[in-house]
């Protein structure tokens, strides 16, 4: 028996499309009403994550809000063969929490406790609902924080984090979700529960906590999360540098990271999205008719930051910028990056609809991929706005239009397949940190063969033999396959 | 014209057979740690191309034959040693510089490129891979990554798995295939992130063909210091402050026992019999001063009995015997009367770990060494006895290690007396999963079987 509890009353989806009984109809029976969301227009919430473009309607909602409940729900899928979709706050950006159809969708935004924080030993163990900017919240009254800071922090959760391998913009200096992921604890597809590395240090077998974060779900549910734990640093210095032209803020790039500064952060905003910030609640005072603006940051001990901070200003005045603000207090800095980081938010201004795309190039070749990338926007009549990790490469263009507008829509669909090509074409690859979801599985043989493929699909296989988490992710179908087998060709690792 | 396409158009001729290719490959003879530990094997076969390597697995797997994948063979000791016979094949050859993108902190090699030469190259664009290795080595990047080894700085900079951008590997199985997975930029989030299964693999993951690193300027400055303490609690102590207080150590190391007097060839004044604490900072001058001046005002309150401060180059030769301390010396015959291991627990637990471990007899305790890393939490343990006194303190180790939750490998003992001992000494619930997957790289269980864990992963 799922969930002791009371019964439910009659469902109006007590049947499925087909007429036939609802195979949740067991779980009615035995999950609590509020837990268990069958109703179609409650499902609608569910239809997509933060990807827009597909949208699926799952036949139920299990709301989880302990191991247990997941751990029993795995096993009920597994036992009648269902798939099911485990789920945070669905903002991720490439369908990776996109419903199967009729399928379940395992939500696990009420597992939300954090378990411990050990500063001395610099972790956290924490339950996957947690949101990431929470851990800090708990860490930092005694100095330390959890580096990995997507965008989206606020609301996101550290389960889904986990799942794609989120990044932010600090990850430029402190690294991936992955490299600050200590542990975790797994209901495998089969409903056994399995924990994973740990706080202590290196085990003995292989890295098996390396190789699941970034599976997207299709390993299982995470249910437990151990998390690295960093000292804040002792000083922070935040630079906003002003440029008249987007080349020579991606010049600027690429001189820091040649001359080997290691900032903390190193963000670039286009005019289109300075402006769009600027006239929304997220206003920075960044100025309009920039044509880019660099937001920079340095931290550590304060004694080593005048080095750097003199590297970074020489650069910028050698690529002719127009302006070098430097964030005066606390609250300026935080009003700086407010305009970062609700940049996405804010674009929303332009247009009813934002395609946020994902792709990584060298930093050598940012400046050449963005005219690549403002031409295909003009090519295909679209409007081009971006915001992007320039330190470590990692672009996202964003393309606004109006989804209700069919042609236009299938412009953004075929401009998106020329800039994540275009990103592969210069050395980069087709995700930096949004994953490959639903959005990107065409896409996949442009970086990988059909053996590198094949690996992966059997790693997937002997970890889910019945295919039941997360299918339809990841992996370009046996179709898809055919349709871009042309374009198969050599990628350099 | 070759031979066999002569034969082939000769109707009254037998067709030949092409020679088996571990025949015709190019080889070489097995150094004394392979000789040693990979008895059942003949000389090491050096392949020139990825095809070669690829025809030779797949002759290995056509004969149901082992394979030991390996890069120049100094790590030959590491994990259990096969017990049939099998195909050595090193990627030793396959040595090149393939992507080197100094102005995007990123290179590519070939497995077999021997890690000096990837320091030297790195070295003249002041860059580096931050995971240590000792500029004394023969190894190369491939067996680098095999071995997993963290180095004295991994407290701060982490380890290989963070630094290891994209990796070429080979798939057994019958039909080999070549798989590739990330690329060459420093952040990636395409597909399934293999490449953690290779490091630390020790080749039980087939053979590692290409890797791909990020890179970080090598710093400014670095200094190394070492004090001495009259009591271990004191010398812990001021290792606990130096980790808690706003310090950036990349190294912090506590010298237990004997581990003193084996650094003596570098450093001639730690014979004294006394508990040494060794820290490092890296950065531009100033953050590097400046932490010094702290710690020499924590020094004075503590008032050590003896202080080292390293000259700026001293610090590598130094920081080649830290990296040493974990392993047999290469230039000599496989020992027959040392054992290595390292044991793994929370930094807040590595003093009591060590006290544990010096609770030991008397008789097994007498010839420890320990280089505690208090960053880490993993201690390496190094000791020396006679006949069977040497492995009567593996089991010792072994109760140790599950009393404390800690981990432990061994990482060597003598050819005659390894393959009585598992790689790692404490059991872990995820083997058999682990077993699942890797047999995903070898089907039929061929490459280096039971080396990292025991055969079937239970």
């Amino acid at each position: 028996m799922l969930f002791p509890h009371r019964k439910r009353a009659d469902s109006p989806n007590s049947v499925d499309v087909t007429g036939q009984p609802s195979p949740y109809l067991e779980l009615m029976e035995s999950i609590p009403p509020e837990r268990l969301v069958t109703d179609p227009g409650e499902l609608c919430v569910y239809e997509c994550d933060g990807f827009p473009l597909h949208k699926e309607r799952p036949g139920a909602v299990i709301l989880c809000e302990s191991r247990e409940d997941v751990i029993q729900i795995v096993r009920w899928c597994h036992e009648k063969g269902i798939p099911f979709v485990p789920r945070g706050a669905g903002t991720g950006l490439s369908g990776g929490a996109t419903p199967v159809p009729g399928g379940v969708v395992i939500d696990l935004n009420r597992m939300r406790r954090i378990v411990r924080v050990d500063v001395e030993n610099g972790y956290a163990i924490v339950e996957p609902g947690v949101v990431n900017l929470r851990i800090t919240d708990a860490a930092a009254p005694a100095g330390f924080h959890y580096a990995p800071d997507p965008s989206s922090q606020k609301a996101c959760t550290i389960g889904g984090n986990v799942a794609e391998n989120a990044g932010g913009p600090h990850c430029l200096k402190y690294g991936m979700t992955t490299d600050h992921i200590l542990g975790l604890e797994v209901v495998l597809p089969d409903g056994e529960v399995i924990r994973l590395g740990g706080p202590r240090a290196e085990g003995a077998g292989y890295d098996l906590v390396g190789l699941f974060v970034g599976t997207e779900g299709t390993f299982g549910v995470v249910t437990e999360v151990t998390v690295k734990l960093l000292p804040s640093p002792q000083s922070v210095r935040t630079y906003l540098a002003i440029f008249d032209s987007m080349s020579l803020a991606c010049r600027t790039v690429s001189a820091i990271t040649r001359e080997g500064v290691e900032p903390a952060a190193l963000e670039v905003l286009d005019q289109l999205t300075i402006r769009a910030v600027e006239a929304s609640v997220y206003a920075a005072g960044y100025p309009q008719n920039a044509a880019a603006v660099l937001l920079v940051e340095i931290d550590g001990l304060e004694a080593g930051l005048d080095e750097p901070e003199a590297t970074i200003r020489r650069i910028c005045e050698e690529n002719r910028v127009v302006e070098f603000r430097v964030a005066k207090d606390e609250a300026d800095r935080q009003r700086l990056w407010r305009g970062r980081k609700g940049a996405f938010g804010a674009l929303g201004r332009i247009n009813t609809d934002l395609y946020v795309l994902d792709g990584v190039v060298p930093r050598t070749r940012l400046e050449e991929t963005l005219e690549v990338f403002y031409a295909i926007a003009d090519r295909h009549r679209l409007t081009l706005s971006n915001v992007f990790h320039a330190g470590d490469g990692n672009l996202h263009p964003n393309i606004s239009y109006d989804g209700r507008d069919a042609d236009e829509r299938s412009r953004v669909l075929l401009a998106g397949r020329e800039i994540l090509t275009a990103c592969v074409r210069a050395g980069g690859s087709i995700s930096g940190e949004h994953g490959i979801g639903v959005e990107k599985m065409e896409f996949m043989p442009l970086l990988f063969t059909a053996d590198d493929l094949a690996l992966q699909k059997d790693l997937r296989a002997a970890v889910d033999g019945r295919g039941l988490a997360n299918p339809g992710k990841i992996f370009p179908d046996c179709r898809s396959c055919v349709e871009v087998g042309g374009e198969h060709r050599a990628v350099p690792l | 014209m070759n031979d066999n396409a002569g034969a082939a158009s000769d109707p009254g001729r037998p067709p030949s057979v092409p020679p088996p290719v571990s025949s015709t490959c190019a080889s070489t003879p097995r150094n004394q740690y392979e000789t040693a530990f990979y008895a059942g094997t003949g000389e090491v076969l050096t392949p020139e191309s990825v095809e070669e390597l690829s025809d030779l697995v797949r002759e290995a797997h056509a004969h149901s034959k082992p394979v030991i994948p390996e890069g120049a063979g100094s790590h030959a000791y590491l994990g259990v040693p096969p017990r049939d016979e099998a195909l050595l094949i090193s990627t030793r050859r396959l040595d090149t510089v393939l992507r080197y993108e100094p102005d995007d902190f990123t290179i590519g090699v070939q497995a077999g490129l021997p890690l000096v030469r990837l320091g030297e190259v790195l070295k003249k664009n002041r860059q580096e891979v931050p995971v240590d290795f000792s500029s004394r080595t023969s190894g190369t990047v491939g067996g680098w990554v095999a071995a997993g080894f963290p180095g004295p700085r991994a407290g701060n900079h982490g380890g290989l798995r963070n630094y290891m951008i994209g990796a070429r590997g080979l798939r057994g199985g019958r039909r080999p295939a070549d798989f590739k997975t990330g690329g060459m930029v420093v952040k990636n989030v395409a597909g399934y992130d293999v490449g953690k299964f290779l490091i630390g693999s020790l080749g039980t993951a087939g053979p590692i063909l290409e890797v791909n690193f990020k890179l970080r300027a090598l710093p400014d400055r670095r200094s190394l210091r070492l004090a001495a303490f009259r009591h271990e609690r004191e010398a812990w102590s001021f290792a606990a402050h130096l980790r808690g207080a706003r310090f950036r150590p990349v190294v912090l190391l506590v010298f237990g026992g004997k581990a003193a007097a084996e650094l003596q060839d570098r450093l001639p004044p730690l014979a004294s019999p006394h508990h040494w604490v060794a820290w490092g900072f890296e950065g531009n001058a100033s953050v590097v001063d400046w932490q010094n001046a702290q710690v020499d005002h924590v020094l004075d309150e503590r008032a050590p009995l003896d202080f080292l401060d390293l000259p700026l180059d001293g610090v590598p030769s130094v920081m080649d015997s830290l990296c040493e301390f974990s392993e047999p010396d290469p230039d000599r015959s496989p020992p027959v009367d040392l054992g290595i291991a390292r044991l793994g627990a929370l930094p807040t637990e590595t003093e009591q770990l060590e006290r544990a471990l010096y609770s030991l007899p008397e008789s097994e305790r007498a010839s420890f060494a320990t280089l505690a890393d208090a960053l880490t939490g993993l201690i390496t343990l190094r000791w020396v006895a006679a006949g069977e006194g040497l492995t009567d303190a593996v089991p010792r180790l072994q109760a140790l290690a599950s009393s404390q939750r800690s981990s432990a490998v061994i990482l060597y003992l003598p050819p005659a007396d390894r393959r009585d001992w598992p790689y790692s000494l404490v059991r872990d619930a995820t083997w058999p999963l682990a077993e699942k997957i890797r047999r995903v790289f070898d089907p039929e269980d061929l490459f280096c079987p039971g080396r990292k864990l025991p055969i079937g992963g239970s």
